[in-house]
């Protein structure tokens, strides 16, 4: 199990480095999927749009009249198109987010050349 | 093709686990400078990347971008384990376990074989002794009430004892050392969920160590390594921020007048409940705000509840357990449930309220008014289809009735008919059966879950994370040990209250002993004080008092009972192997059958025995059998089975779990009560009439009888030996005793009759008792004459009653005459007063002070 001190010291730097680049790519993708996930559950709980859906057909405060369902069916679709948005949004930021990480070391790299 | 897969499977080769590293083996000069050579590149590296950024040297400072993050990277990273398990594939085939150590593990490794050679000790011992110096393990083994002295020992010991013929230790004998702890300790972190290999994986691969020193370390400590292993979760976890035990609503109640928002749920379907609102708790609302629903076992009564309560049709449920064993636990699980939307989707979406008849019945003026409030809530809920109804004290809403016959429960009777509305009812099995039981609406619209108590080890799974919740609350540490005997206490003789409850009150009850004896720490020795004080059963047996005591048990009741050696002996060493922890558990302390004529201290053994084992004679509970004689008399003794009266054992025995039950005149008793007593004696355990267990494990039962008492009397006379007369006597018992029934005594005792000269014995007893109390309580000296005894030996003697009459010719000849002459004031404090026999008369003569 001989090893120099020098060839011992580059083996760690090559590990450092293999890791960071790793850790960058693989690890940077797996904190911001995380991150979003926990994120779009949390909205998606608040704005109500799956269940929104679910209840489309269902009036509000369950009053099966027609002055209700005239009621409750623009106010399912506003909840379901607002709530629609908002996820949208936040995914297109996190994409646009995923994007700029993924390519900022190239484009750093490019930028040095 | 099975067969392949299966033979595939077989020959699929082991991962391969082996430690490389050259650092290990570098001389210190070596590693030291290794050390200088990296930590001046990742800090020059630093400083360089920073300044090329910060100076913008034209299109260098992008890539200096990167070269800073890469050094900050490695900064972060050199105190991390290389590999953490989490991220790496850990079914690859090769694995080098020098990169999934931990630094501060590996330093400890590195410093091991260094520690190894300077104390002449084995590396596993040299380990264990580094191990022994970090705070961590210090604050660990705290848990399992290992204190810093008992430490100090455990390092004593490790480096006494030099190896004088040491072999050399080699690099192989070194690379050998780590690949095994490592292969070890990896194990165990992957076990313990850890990242990497840390100090409290290296500790228990040590438990894997051939060294006998180790092992003896752990021996004489009683280190058992299950426990350690929770000891390194509590620790771990009481560092955590943000344990939140969430249990108890009790002190959530809600102002009833204060303002409140309109409840609704997410997809707005249901309607308002203003009235349920103001009365109610919202459980999902609390849960969402992370209050309630932590549950610790219960797992099948949840998933019955679940069940339940998605079915087709009626999903009303009654959830019937004692009070603490969980009930309002499964129902905020639920509510967490719900928030989470972990639940089946027929009730997703649904709110759940807890409605108590106290806060239903704050602030009413009229009795009539809460009738009011429940119609207007019935109202209101039964327009809506998203709301679960639990109702606490469930039984408390059928007792609640109005002039007319109209109970609370009959305001929800449309609601109960309805399928829409589930509700969940709580209460305890008792007021079940009293007031629930028989009623047709419940038995047709709700489906009884029983709720169990936690086993053990749940209850001890609950402790850990309820004492570290206290710990952050009081600032004082319980000890696994302590919450281990805590848990095994209570449920030996807390047996009224269930799990988790018994033991978390006594937790609770020691921590606040502690604080007020300013002690940081609860430990088992505290536990088990508390429950001796509680129960005022000696429970240490460990003291040299207490074990003098029960070496000398014989002696101790012989202070207070003449002759019966035989009988002293044999209860003394039934009561010896039970404290030694030689008996069956799941039975009563002691079953004894006490037979012999009467007047020779049946009865005053069954007083000694109850004034030595549980303090005091009164917990001695006596039952004259002769008044059970008829068959319907088993219901007095275990209660009526409509539930209109109690039974005089069963209740007995539920308010006094230690105590002495003596059964006088056993044969006496009808044999349908007799039967009781088979169950009884063999499982220590009776069901009374409403149905619950009455544990009788804490107590010592002894049946008295007087049959054969003329047999006995010939056959000592004759000379048998007590030992063979028991023999006899058990087969001629069987006249009077079911042959099953006289087989689960633990001893059937004989007691001899007794003889003038035992008769002097006891007199002298007597007189010495009463001499005793009067000095106390008067400051009267008494003195007898030997012709006194004598006389009064003769004249309590009676070949019928034995000692009986004794009582009262001392009542007659002595009490009397000296009432008297207290009474004309011719004895008063001071006094001495002599008893004299004179021409065969007793007289008294009195020395004033």
């Amino acid at each position: 199990m001989e090893q120099t001190l020098l060839g011992y010291f580059f083996q760690k730097l090559g590990f450092y480095i293999l890791d960071f680049v790793k850790t960058y790519f693989i690890g940077g993708h797996r904190l911001l999927l995380k991150t979003y996930q926990n994120l779009f559950t949390k909205l998606e709980h608040k704005v109500g749009l799956i269940i929104n859906i679910r209840y489309f057909l269902i009036p509000l405060w369950q009053e099966y009249s027609l002055p209700a369902y005239l009621l409750s069916i623009p106010y399912r679709i506003i909840k379901i198109i607002f709530g629609g948005i908002v996820l949208i949004l936040l995914t297109l930021a996190f994409g646009a987010v995923y994007v700029c990480w993924l390519c900022l070391p190239f484009y750093l790299i490019f930028k040095t050349i | 093709m099975k067969k392949e897969k299966m033979k595939q499977k077989e020959n699929k080769p082991e991962r391969s686990l082996y430690f490389r590293d050259a650092f290990f083996f570098w001389p210190r000069w070596r590693r030291f400078l290794y050390r200088v050579i990296f930590s001046a590149f990742l800090y020059l590296g630093l400083i360089f990347s920073f300044f090329l950024i910060i100076l913008q040297i034209e299109r260098w400072s992008n890539l200096a971008i990167i070269l800073f993050l890469f050094f900050v990277y490695v900064f972060i990273k050199q105190n991390q384990a290389e590999f953490s398990y989490p991220e790496n594939n850990l079914t690859k085939p090769n694995l080098n376990l020098a990169h999934f150590l931990f630094p501060k593990a590996r330093d400890i490794l590195l410093e091991s074989r260094d520690v190894a050679i300077n104390y002449k000790i084995s590396l596993e011992s040299a380990l264990l002794l580094i191990l022994l110096f970090q705070e961590d393990i210090e604050e660990t083994l705290s848990f399992l009430d290992i204190s810093s002295s008992q430490i100090e020992e455990m390092r004593e010991y490790l480096r006494k004892e030099k190896l004088e013929q040491m072999e050399k230790i080699t690099d192989q004998n070194y690379e050998l050392f780590l690949e095994n702890v490592c292969r070890q300790a990896f194990i165990e972190s992957v076990n313990l969920k850890r990242d990497s290999i840390n100090i409290d994986s290296l500790m228990l691969s040590l438990y894997f160590s051939e060294d006998p020193r180790v092992a003896a370390v752990f021996d004489l400590f009683h280190l058992e390594k299950s426990d350690l292993v929770t000891a390194f979760e509590m620790n771990r976890l009481s560092r955590e921020k943000g344990i939140e035990v969430l249990k108890g609503l009790a002190d959530k109640r809600q102002i009833t007048f204060q303002p409140k928002r309109i409840k609704v749920n997410r997809s707005l379907t249901s309607r308002p409940t203003p009235t349920l609102d103001l009365y109610g708790i919202d459980f999902t609302e609390l849960a969402l705000e992370l209050k309630i629903g932590i549950m610790i076992g219960h797992q099948q009564e949840y998933q019955s509840l679940v069940d339940i309560l998605t079915r087709e049709g009626k999903s009303n449920v009654l959830l019937v357990g004692p009070d603490g064993v969980g009930k309002e636990t499964i129902v905020s699980y639920l509510a967490l449930n719900l928030v989470h939307d972990k639940v089946p989707p027929a009730i997703r979406d649904y709110r759940l309220i807890n409605l108590s008849l106290s806060s239903l019945l704050e602030d009413i003026e009229e009795p009539l008014e809460v009738f009011n409030r429940l119609t207007k809530i019935t109202k209101e809920l039964l327009f809506n289809r998203d709301i679960i109804l639990y109702l606490p004290q469930f039984h408390n809403y059928k007792s609640l009735a109005q002039k007319g016959g109209y109970n609370a429960l009959d305001a929800f009777q449309s609601l109960i008919n309805t399928a829409w509305v589930p509700i969940i009812g709580a209460t305890t099995p008792e007021d079940y059966r009293r007031y629930l039981e028989e009623d047709s609406i419940i038995r047709e619209n709700f489906e009884i879950i029983k709720v169990k108590e936690l086993t053990s080890e749940e209850a001890i799974a609950f402790l850990a994370f309820r004492s570290l919740e206290l710990q952050r609350k009081t600032k004082v540490k319980v000890s696994f040990k302590a919450i281990k005997r805590a848990v095994a206490l209570a449920q030996r003789f807390l047996t009224t209250v269930p799990l988790p409850s018994s033991a978390e009150s006594l937790l609770t009850e020691a921590i606040e002993g502690a604080r007020r004896n300013k002690k940081k720490i609860v430990t088992e020795q505290d536990i088990v004080d508390l429950v001796s004080l509680k129960t005022q059963i000696p429970l240490d047996i460990s003291s040299d008092e207490e074990r003098e005591k029960l070496l000398n048990l014989e002696e101790l009741i012989h202070k207070r009972l003449i002759n019966q050696e035989e009988a002293v002996q044999l209860v003394a060493s039934a009561l010896r192997q039970y404290r030694a922890g030689l008996s069956n558990v799941n039975k009563p302390i002691a079953v004894f059958l006490f037979v012999g004529p009467t007047g020779v201290g049946k009865t005053e053994l069954a007083k000694a025995l109850a004034e030595i084992y549980f303090g005091s004679e009164k917990t001695m509970i006596r039952f004259d059998m002769a008044e059970y004689q008829d068959k319907k008399s088993i219901y007095r003794f275990i209660g009526s089975p409509d539930g209109s009266s109690y039974g005089a054992l069963t209740e007995a025995a539920r308010n006094n779990p230690f105590s002495l039950i003596l059964l006088d005149e056993f044969e006496k008793a009808h044999p349908d009560v007799l039967n009781i007593f088979l169950a009884l004696f063999d499982e220590g355990r009776l069901t009374d009439n409403l149905g619950q267990i009455i544990d009788f494990t804490n107590t010592i039962i002894i049946a008295t009888s007087n049959a054969l008492s003329d047999f006995i009397k010939d056959e000592i006379e004759k000379g048998t030996e007590t030992q063979k007369l028991a023999e006899i006597l058990k087969k001629k018992l069987t006249d009077y005793f079911k042959p099953e029934l006289l087989n689960r005594f633990n001893e059937v005792v004989v007691f001899r009759p007794l003889t003038q000269e035992h008769l002097k014995e006891i007199v002298e007893l007597k007189l010495k008792e009463l001499a005793n109390s009067l000095m106390k309580n008067k400051k009267i000296e008494l003195f007898f004459d030997e012709g006194v005894v004598e006389k009064l030996a003769q004249l309590g003697y009676n070949p019928i009653f034995g000692a009986r009459p004794l009582d009262s010719v001392i009542r007659h000849y002595i009490k009397d005459s000296l009432a008297k002459s207290i009474l004309q004031e011719k004895t008063g404090p001071n006094s001495k007063v002599n008893f004299v026999l004179e021409n065969g008369e007793i007289k008294t003569k009195i020395a004033a002070a």
